[in-house]
């Protein structure tokens, strides 16, 4: 796959005075109903986008997330047992594919978005079937990394905070980082990566150690998997090819 | 406009299905052959009537070094892993297992487990011992599931756009394929019964009571049901079909409902039309999405006739097995692969007496019928849309 250039990031995660992203992107009639990981997803997308350069209207998007709508099925079975039957409006944005869709309905976007999830190598999936996309069809694509915080009673609850990630990613150089990705691959040589302090248990947190060589703009290989079994890694390059 | 392909066909060398018709491949084509509807009472108690596609009999638990990942989904696609095992460890044997992957798509996963573990700790105060959010809940756990099994080393991912999840995996492994970084991809759709989806359509109003009727006039809703289909697809290999061509979009319109005029479902059906370089008079099937509810089938019926005309014959097989959400593009594309090799198409149950807004040519008999290409359409919450074209080898 030929290397692509990172026009744009997005990032985001709670602070003491905002606890949810402000999502000014989208009409709020579209934000009821939805849950955190929906919302940290459109924004860090919108963020990297137009950081980028890209129409919001006009960009293929990928959302990846490990667990989802984690919150929202817990929400729905508390409805069940306690009334029978859930909300339709929670219902219906219980899918996977809640942000892809909400922000395609936002901006009137028509363009190709998919929402994937996968284990400790979610984010090299991620950037895997964003970048093949690419390779296939040229442009761009925003790729987003996005969990929420597990909710209780479920193990592992308070464990990590919600957290987004995204990178616009275009075969054009432009947009505020000089760096391009290449040679995603597995590579056994590359030490595997580690959780962040305080993101332990969170998958989507190894975006955290990309997004750092991109914007201090370190160049070499960064690990994408916590996974030693499964090393992918990708090479990030100062400057272009 | 038709002209050469935009991207190599690629071989469907394996494939194995399983649904509310039967657990096997062999089982779920007889009957779907002999027209009979897997639809039945639901398997869990619900305050409101209707009927599922539930699978006629219980499957094994998942063998001893699996049973980490045990879930109602796991076992589905451990049973469809029997069948097409051999051929995936031969690809495994000959490419390596980095240079396999597995990308299943499902809606629910194994929500299941979260629904029966969130009831035991409700009612106990503690969750069972073997829960794991990971590797039984989650969208990928089944995927994991296979890769444990078969030594699979590669890229590995579980896409989950409701409805469309199992058409767009078979886009995902032409993009993989085409792109280098595997020489074979597992590819198909999973998903199980559960409490929540099975409220949550009756939330909205578009669960029947009854057998679903799709296409069918006083329709009343859709029946939900559970299954999966698995297919290996690789590079060159003995091909039982070929993926010829898919088309994806997003109708930017509503979270549950399709755009009115259909411009994402024809904006699908024209993408894998183009995608494989054909006319729309080369395509001898559709396999419709069709779920039965009122709106949906007129709207969909609307936009396959403004691609292919009246005059193609088109089926919907959620009559038969339910509508089995993420695992739909899946098992469609293997009843698909159905009519490419053996010839014939199923009647679309319930379709009689059709419904006087949908002038499509519903087939309501079995009908043999040799074809060159077929197209299955899944559409899916998020205004997600997949057209799957299989052709002949």
């Amino acid at each position: 796959m030929r290397p692509l250039h990172v026009r744009g990031v997005g990032l985001w995660r709670p602070t003491p005075k905002s606890l949810e992203p402000p999502c000014v992107d989208v009409p709020p009639r579209l934000l009821r109903g939805t849950s955190t990981v929906t919302r940290v997803a459109i924004e860090v997308t919108a963020q990297a986008a137009r950081e980028g350069g890209a129409s919001l209207g006009d960009v293929p998007t990928v959302f990846a997330s490990e667990l989802g709508e984690l919150q929202t099925a817990v929400t729905l079975l508390a409805m069940i047992r306690a009334e029978g039957i859930p909300s339709p409006m929670r219902f219906k944005n219980s899918v996977h594919n809640a942000a892809s869709g909400t922000a395609s309905i936002a901006w009137q976007n028509t363009r190709f978005s998919t929402a994937l999830s996968a284990g400790p190598d979610l984010v090299a999936m991620g950037l895997l079937e964003a970048w093949a996309g690419v390779d296939l069809h040229g442009g761009d694509v925003v790729v987003s990394f996005a969990e929420e915080e597990i909710p209780a009673p479920l193990p592992g609850h308070g464990t990590y905070p919600s957290l987004g990630v995204a990178f616009h990613l275009s075969t054009q150089p432009g947009g505020a980082h000089p760096v391009t990705l290449s040679a995603l691959r597995l590579d056994a040589s590359v030490p595997t990566a580690t959780y962040p302090a305080g993101h332990e248990g969170d998958a989507c947190a190894v975006a955290l150690a990309l997004l750092d060589a991109v914007t201090l703009r370190r160049p070499g290989a960064v690990s994408l998997s916590l996974d030693p079994s499964s090393p992918w890694c990708v090479d990030v390059v100062v400057g272009g090819p | 406009m038709p002209g050469a392909p935009a991207i190599l066909p690629y071989a469907v060398t394996a494939w194995s299905v399983c649904t509310a018709l039967g657990v096997t491949t062999r089982a779920t084509v007889t009957a779907l052959s002999e027209g009979r509807s897997g639809l039945r009472p639901p398997p869990v108690e619900l305050p409101f009537e209707t009927v599922c596609g539930a699978l006629p009999e219980a499957l094994p638990a998942l063998s001893a070094s699996l049973a980490r990942f045990e879930s109602p989904v796991a076992r589905i696609v451990a049973r469809l892993l029997d069948e097409v095992a051999p051929a995936v460890a031969r690809a495994v044997a000959r490419h390596g297992g980095s240079r396999v992957a597995v990308v299943l798509g499902t809606s629910v996963g194994g929500l299941a487990v979260t629904e029966e573990a969130l009831a035991r700790h409700h009612a106990t105060g503690v969750f069972p011992a073997d829960y794991d959010l990971h590797a039984r809940h989650s969208l990928h756990a089944a995927v994991d599931m296979a890769c444990a099994r078969m030594a699979i080393r590669g890229p590995r991912y579980a896409v989950s756009t409701a409805c469309s999840s199992s058409g767009k995996v078979f886009a995902a492994a032409q993009r993989l394929l085409r792109a280098g970084v595997v020489d074979a991809v597992l590819v198909g759709g999973v998903d199980s019964l559960c409490q929540t989806t099975l409220r949550g359509f009756h939330a909205l109003s578009v669960l029947s009571p009854k057998p679903c009727r799709p296409f069918g006039l006083g329709r009343e809703g859709m029946n939900l049901g559970e299954g999966g289909a698995l297919f290996l697809m690789e590079r060159e290999g003995d091909a039982r079909a070929l993926l010829l061509g898919v088309g994806e979009s997003a109708d930017a319109h509503h979270m549950s409902s399709p755009h009115p005029e259909g411009h994402g479902a024809v904006a699908a059906m024209r993408g894998a039309l183009a995608q494989a370089g054909l006319h729309p008079a080369e395509v001898g099937h559709v396999n419709a999405h069709g779920t039965g509810t009122a709106k949906n089938d007129t709207i969909e019926a609307r936009a396959i006739e403004s691609v292919f005309g009246a005059k193609v014959p088109v089926v919907s097989t959620k009559g038969a097995t339910g509508h089995t959400l993420g695992a739909a593009g899946a098992i469609e594309a293997a009843f698909a692969i159905v009519a490419l090799e053996e010839g014939w198409i199923p009647p679309s149950l319930g379709a009689s007496p059709r419904d006087p807004e949908v002038t499509l040519t519903v087939n309501e008999v079995r009908l043999a019928l040799r074809c060159r290409a077929v197209l299955s359409n899944s559409f899916g919450f998020g205004g997600s849309n997949v057209a799957v074209l299989l052709g002949v080898a």
